[in-house]
């Protein structure tokens, strides 16, 4: 649970630090009227659905520490065998991690109105493959197709996953290591899956409405959603390979004795 | 007391938050049925978990037969008490407790005590209360398949969760439950972001975290606990539904089960507990922290004087927010774990004990000298006090690794838990019923019945739960559907057992009395007007009494913290969250 422990003081750290900028001296009883609020009074300058979505999603980052969690207490264990996984999973890493890239672009573009992907740095139009010709609304619509169409591939990819290793006999069944996998994927997919009807939806606008005023909120939520839960995917592999055991461990047993 | 100082300069801040496009229901079925308006669901909220919770209160006084009068009710075996047991205890924890406080409590009063029109999301708030009226639903489901719902206890600790031998382990009774519970978990979040935010970016003009009356401090702290809390008790039933439908061995030992070897092996039930426990533990303190705020406005208001330490109290909530998170594995001091782990965690569990002891004197400082309204929310406030107080001392007990040792597992933990858990949160619900009954539904509630139905209620719960710590100590376990011929249970238990039981009764059909009143009150209470107790806080001041869709007419300007009675020189006695105060008073 000490993984559980360092995420919840991270939490609590935030919320204490806004705290601390919320008066918790002031002497209420004291002070009345309008005129010595100084921060005025809604606190944290952030629109309500971007607030929701932080709030959101730290609740998912608890879930999936507590799956990450049992995983290093379950693995403790000695009929704990690890699974190798299958390659396929670092493509859909690719793909993920390129989902979040163009989704980023369309959002620096959003942000700037009237700007088209001359906006972006030379460097990052070459990442995403693309040239500055376009105008702005074209580029964000194509950029959010470009994003459904590398999510959707990530998730085909981690069907492949789970298919190669099912096929390779490590069923879910057979070994807590594979339940692992199959929980944790499943439910990352999950989240994936649930993110990406949303931007499906903003996708459609992009496409119908460009002028919509929603679509700037809207990509702006969709791209955190997509880092968050990109670098969710990285810490699910990292634990899934065992970093915390063999090597490194073994390194520092060997150090210390 | 503060004299009003006179600002002639007062000037309006421009107002920070957007004036909300509000979702205005046509038809009786958007408008009643899947209503967006937090003050409709919170009545959805309220009534749904008060009628589960009326089932639960059956299965409590069937236990009672059972342990008063074993052998005499044919009905009552072992399954079906073990049943009861387990019904009984997950539906008043998360069922009633829970959703009462957060969704009942909480959509009516967060939108109108911080000045919003409703929450923020409320489609989202929509789909929050019937995602839960489904988790019911399926809870109550369970009651009806064969081999009925699941006795595994509240605690549903595998591996005898899932295995032949317990009620409902390999029958469908466990995977409601735990499909119950996963929908409730999802239906709470979508609810939980909505209150947090609400607190966080709804609030009106004036509004500061600093003059938020103290039972939105308890709701919005209890709430960030729940929605950290409950995803460990997501993540333990999604592992064991694992176990129990694709034999995976999260949680699963090897188990040899009358002869026959199971396909398990290797699991760590303990793991489970750890997760169960980190979601248990805030658990109660997301019951416990509402309870906290609106039992500190309801003495504040009745006893017409400031609340006494309004800064300690939110430290002290904050502080006991972020403690519970470090204190779980007191309730596993019997699993055999380190002894460094049981003297940390029986520390951490003291600990608690100081910001929560302030509490408790601030209450009493608060009413010292204070022109104490004996009225029925007033009663049971001060009900509330002393059992909670009482709940709390053998905590202490328990919170001590040598102690609770000899006493886990007996019915001393059920007393202790009942006392400070059940009882003292269910006075607090009770207290605030009558409060703002007045301001749901436009009429009182009627006082004589209120107070008898306190006082059966109160003295009651000390009949049944005093003689029960005894009980506890002399060595009766809980989970016993019968004692048998035990050589070191003296046969006062059988008689004290009885009495325990007939006092139960009494107070179970006490409420009957209590949702007589809730009913008759519709149509014949006395009209309340729009501020019968003559309360500061944003809800008294709406136009309309009940509030209509919207709330307010004007969004209202907040000038004072909550808790200006007793104010020398004021019209009233009281000024109210949105009076600007006239005039300089000397």
């Amino acid at each position: 649970m000490t993984v559980v422990l360092i995420f919840l003081m991270g939490v609590l750290g935030t919320s204490l630090w806004w705290l601390k900028h919320q008066s918790l001296t002031s002497k209420p009883w004291l002070e009345t009227g309008l005129d010595n609020i100084e921060n005025g009074t809604a606190s944290v300058g952030l629109s309500k659905s971007k607030m929701g979505l932080i709030v959101f999603l730290a609740v998912v980052g608890m879930l999936f520490t507590l799956f990450f969690s049992g995983h290093f207490m379950r693995q403790e264990i000695e009929d704990w065998r690890s699974m190798p996984l299958p390659p396929v999973v670092w493509i859909n890493g690719i793909l993920l991690l390129a989902a979040s890239i163009y989704l980023q672009a369309a959002l620096i573009i959003a942000r700037k109105q009237n700007r088209d992907l001359s906006y972006l740095s030379p460097i990052y139009r070459r990442l995403i493959f693309l040239r500055g010709d376009e105008s702005s609304d074209a580029s964000i619509k194509h950029l959010l197709l470009y994003t459904c169409v590398l999510t959707t591939a990530f998730l085909i990819g981690q069907f492949v996953a789970w298919k190669t290793v099912a096929n390779d006999g490590f069923v879910l069944s057979g070994n807590p290591a594979n339940s692992f996998f199959y929980v944790l994927t499943g439910l990352h997919a999950l989240h994936i899956l649930g993110g990406l009807i949303a931007l499906f939806q903003t996708t459609a606008i992009s496409w119908n409405y460009p002028e919509s005023e929603k679509l700037l909120s809207r990509i702006d939520l969709s791209a955190l959603y997509w880092h968050f839960l990109f670098f969710i995917w990285c810490i699910m592999i990292f634990v899934m390979l065992g970093w915390t055991y063999d090597p490194l461990i073994e390194l520092c047993q060997r150090v210390i004795a | 007391m503060v004299d009003i100082e006179s600002k002639a300069h007062q000037t309006v801040p421009p107002a920070e938050v957007d004036e909300v496009e509000l979702y205005h229901a046509t038809s009786f079925w958007t408008k009643y049925v899947f209503s967006q308006d937090a003050k409709i669901i919170a009545i959805q909220y309220s009534c749904v978990a008060i009628g589960i919770g009326l089932v639960a209160l059956v299965l409590s006084s069937l236990i009672r037969l059972q342990l008063g009068f074993p052998d005499m009710f044919d009905f009552i075996t072992a399954e079906t008490y073990y049943q009861f047991v387990t019904m009984h205890g997950m539906i008043m924890v998360v069922y009633l407790l829970t959703a009462l406080f957060l969704g009942g409590f909480g959509n009516y009063l967060i939108p109108l005590m911080v000045g919003a029109r409703d929450m923020v999301f409320p489609y989202v708030n929509m789909l929050s209360f019937w995602i839960y009226f489904l988790a019911v639903i399926v809870l109550v489901a369970s009651f009806f398949v064969p081999g009925g719902p699941t006795g595994a206890g509240w605690t549903l600790y595998p591996p005898q969760a899932i295995l032949s031998g317990t009620p409902g382990g390999t029958g469908l009774g466990i995977i409601l439950m735990l499909l119950s519970l996963a929908l409730f978990i999802v239906g709470f979040t979508m609810g939980g972001l909505n209150y947090v935010i609400t607190v966080l970016q709804g609030r009106t003009r004036g509004m500061t975290m600093m003059r938020l009356p103290l039972t939105i401090w308890g709701i919005f702290t209890a709430t960030v606990l729940a929605l950290l809390a409950f995803p460990a008790l997501l993540v333990a039933t999604i592992m064991m539904l694992f176990d129990r439908l694709l034999g995976t061995s999260f949680f699963m030992p090897s188990l040899v089960e009358f002869g026959e070897q199971l396909s398990y092996g290797g699991g760590s039930p303990i793991l489970f507990q750890h997760l169960f426990w980190f979601f248990g533990h805030p658990e109660v303190y997301i019951v416990a922290l509402p309870a906290f705020g609106i039992v500190s406005d309801l003495i504040s208001t009745h006893a017409r004087k400031n609340i006494f330490g309004y800064r300690m109290m939110v430290w002290a909530i904050v502080g006991i927010g972020a403690l519970s998170f470090i204190v779980w594995a007191h309730h596993m001091y019997v699993s055999g774990m380190h002894p460094y782990f049981g003297f940390f965690f029986a520390t951490t569990t003291l600990i608690i004990a100081v910001p929560t002891a302030l509490k408790v004197y601030n209450w009493v400082l608060t009413l010292w000298n204070g022109n104490i309204h004996l009225t029925t929310p007033m009663l049971f406030s001060l009900g509330f006090l002393v059992t909670f107080l009482n709940g709390g001392l053998t905590g202490l007990f328990l919170g001590n690794v040598i102690v609770d040792i000899p006493l886990s597992d007996t019915m001393f933990v059920v007393a202790h838990f009942h006392m400070v858990m059940g009882v003292a949160p269910i006075m607090v619900i009770m207290g605030a019923i009558y409060h703002w009954y007045p301001k749901m539904t436009g009429r009182m509630l009627d006082e004589q019945m209120g107070k008898i139905h306190f006082w059966v209620t109160f003295v009651g719960s000390y009949l049944i739960f005093f003689p029960m710590h005894y009980v506890g100590l002399v060595g009766v376990p809980r989970r016993y559907p019968e004692l048998g011929d035990s050589a070191f249970i003296p046969e006062s238990v059988a008689t004290l057992n009885s009495f325990i039981s007939v006092a139960a009764f009494v107070v179970g059909f006490a409420q009957v009395l209590f949702i007589y009143n809730l009913i008759s009150s519709l149509r014949n209470g006395q009209l309340a007007g729009h501020n019968p107790w003559r309360a500061t806080t944003l809800e008294w001041q709406t136009p309309q009494t009940p509030p209509g869709h919207g709330n307010f007419d004007e969004l209202p300007l907040v000038y004072r913290w909550p808790y200006d009675y007793s104010v020398p020189g004021a019209p009233e006695d009281f000024l109210a969250q949105n009076d600007p105060g006239q005039g300089p008073v000397k």
